[in-house]
């Protein structure tokens, strides 16, 4: 790929020349046709599906475009596909969707390694049922224990949620092994794609699994936009957790009826510039080529985890080798805390993550309190690693 | 590069190194955790009051630069005070403590031993 041909392509680059970028696990930049588009949209603006006039039509138009871009891109049903605010909206949806499923004899499994946002919703629903909440343990070099996996899930386990790579370390997840387990107890289940969507090809009816959730602003596109990809059959079947405006059929005065899919989801006015700047965003994706994006991130990755590995103090939490292409390396040194680092880098225009990345559970699992993560994305370059190093080898020198 | 003299000065750095009334007191009247969920600092004071003021004190857990020092100077400066004058620490005298200037971004590493040390007074 021609880092530099893409790199121009994005807005934040042009004002910000010396702009070193490394926390893409946490929001990557917008490409400028996704930018454009939310200024079109505010130019042009109206609400969807229920206007009579042109401005009202068009925005419906796009609106459902981006729908259908987002399903094609997923191998899914346009209206299995609801927009919500993010991969924690979706994920938060969910849990309230199955809550009705769930019995106090049960119990829900998910990994150690999850985001609080699959976590926490889970959690909560564990509390509210009185059902048990397990977790999957982590295996030596920070890879998921599938023995763990066989012990948690049995005939009793009635949702497995775990993510596709995780935020923390880079790791990704054994998915297809999971659902097989989940699916031999009749568990439902879900992934948190949030940090899988660029580089892995998901393909919905492959992967056979329940519910998907991920964001938009983690692949370019903008804020406050994301999917939460659910079975027609079950969502036909179950209760909507929120709801208001588009999403019924009929109200009385006692009692209301929902309308069909995907609009049972979707109470309220969405997020249109939100859905229609994200299909551009996919877009652009499918433009580069998720091949070339996984290549790309892969290589940079590599070339991050061999030069911070060589630096004696560093010690990098992820297995060698492996998983490069989620683009995360999570390291630490033993004289200077992640928040210093973070913060000195920041001085030298180079963006990283210092903390517990949400996920505190995993961070007291492994010993730590926080950890610096680089995370890597189609615009970054050697360089951009060579000058992060640099930073980091001076930081060692002076603390 | 630019390696930010201003805030990492060898006066920080070195009560970072090697912490004053750093570990476990032995003997100790109250203990109160305090975190900084945005950074994972972590912190914990003991502390032994006699007639109202503070005749020992010790902090414990870990964190950067800033929390570090922070808690090393200001464990320092409150023994021998009464409550009151433990109250009366603000934001501006931590600065000063610190001899740094200190941003938004840093402010809760900077403030996260004085908050404890409060909060383990007004809880006791």
């Amino acid at each position: 790929m021609d880092t530099k041909k893409i790199k121009s392509q994005f807005p934040v680059f042009k004002d910000r020349s010396n702009l070193v970028y490394l926390d893409n696990a946490a929001t990557t930049q917008s490409p400028k046709q996704v930018v454009d588009t939310l200024g079109d949209y505010y130019k042009n603006k109206s609400n969807v599906h229920r206007g009579f006039y042109n401005l009202a039509i068009d925005a419906t138009k796009k609106y459902e475009q981006a729908r259908q871009t987002v399903a094609d891109f997923i191998s899914a049903e346009p209206k299995e596909v609801v927009f919500t605010s993010g991969t924690t909206d979706s994920l938060n949806n969910i849990a309230r969707i199955l809550e009705p499923e769930i019995e106090s004899s049960d119990n829900i499994v998910i990994t150690i390694m999850e985001h609080h946002a699959n976590l926490i919703p889970w959690q909560q629903l564990s509390k509210r049922v009185g059902c048990e909440l397990r977790y999957i343990e982590i295996g030596r070099n920070y890879e998921i224990d599938l023995k763990s996996a066989k012990k948690k899930i049995d005939e009793n386990t009635k949702v497995v949620s775990f993510s596709y790579i995780s935020n923390a370390l880079g790791v990704e997840l054994p998915v297809e092994k999971l659902i097989k387990l989940a699916k031999k107890v009749d568990a439902y289940t879900i992934i948190d794609a949030a940090q899988a969507m660029t580089s892995k090809k998901i393909d919905i009816k492959d992967l056979g699994v329940n519910f998907l959730a991920f964001s938009g602003h983690k692949i370019f596109g903008p804020t406050g936009i994301g999917v939460m990809h659910g079975r027609g059959e079950l969502l036909n079947k179950l209760e909507p957790p929120k709801f208001g405006g588009e999403m019924i059929e009929k109200v009385e005065k006692q009692d209301s009826s929902w309308a069909d899919l995907p609009a049972k989801f979707e109470a309220g006015t969405p997020n249109i510039a939100g859905a229609i700047g994200l299909g551009k965003a996919i877009d652009f994706i499918e433009n580069l080529g998720q091949k070339n994006i996984e290549n790309h991130q892969a290589k940079i990755t590599k070339y991050l985890a061999e030069q911070i590995n060589s630096i004696e103090e560093v010690q990098v939490h992820r297995p060698d080798n492996k998983y490069l292409d989620s683009g995360i390396v999570s390291f630490t040194i033993s004289s200077a805390h992640p928040h210093d680092i973070a913060d000195i880098l920041g001085k030298n225009n180079i963006c990283v993550r210092a903390g517990h990345h949400c996920t505190m559970p995993l961070m007291k699992e492994l010993g730590l309190d926080a950890t610096v993560r680089a995370s890597v994305s189609i615009y970054n370059t050697k360089d951009d690693i060579d000058q992060l190093v640099g930073v980091v080898d001076e930081i060692i020198k002076r603390f | 590069m630019n390696f930010p003299d201003e805030v990492y000065r060898e006066f920080i750095l070195d009560h970072y190194r090697d912490p004053a009334n750093k570990g476990k007191l032995e003997d100790f009247d109250f203990k109160q955790e305090g975190l900084n969920p945005h950074c994972g600092d972590r912190i914990e004071v003991f502390l032994e009051l006699e007639q109202g003021k503070v005749t020992d004190i010790s902090h414990d857990g870990s964190g950067c630069a800033i929390s570090q020092a922070g808690a090393s100077l200001i464990t320092e400066e409150v023994k021998g005070l009464n409550e009151q004058e433990i109250k009366n620490i603000t934001k501006e005298d931590m600065v000063e403590l610190l001899q740094i200037p200190v941003d938004y971004t840093r402010e809760k590493c900077a403030m996260l031993a004085l908050q404890t040390i409060k909060k383990a007074l007004d809880e006791k």
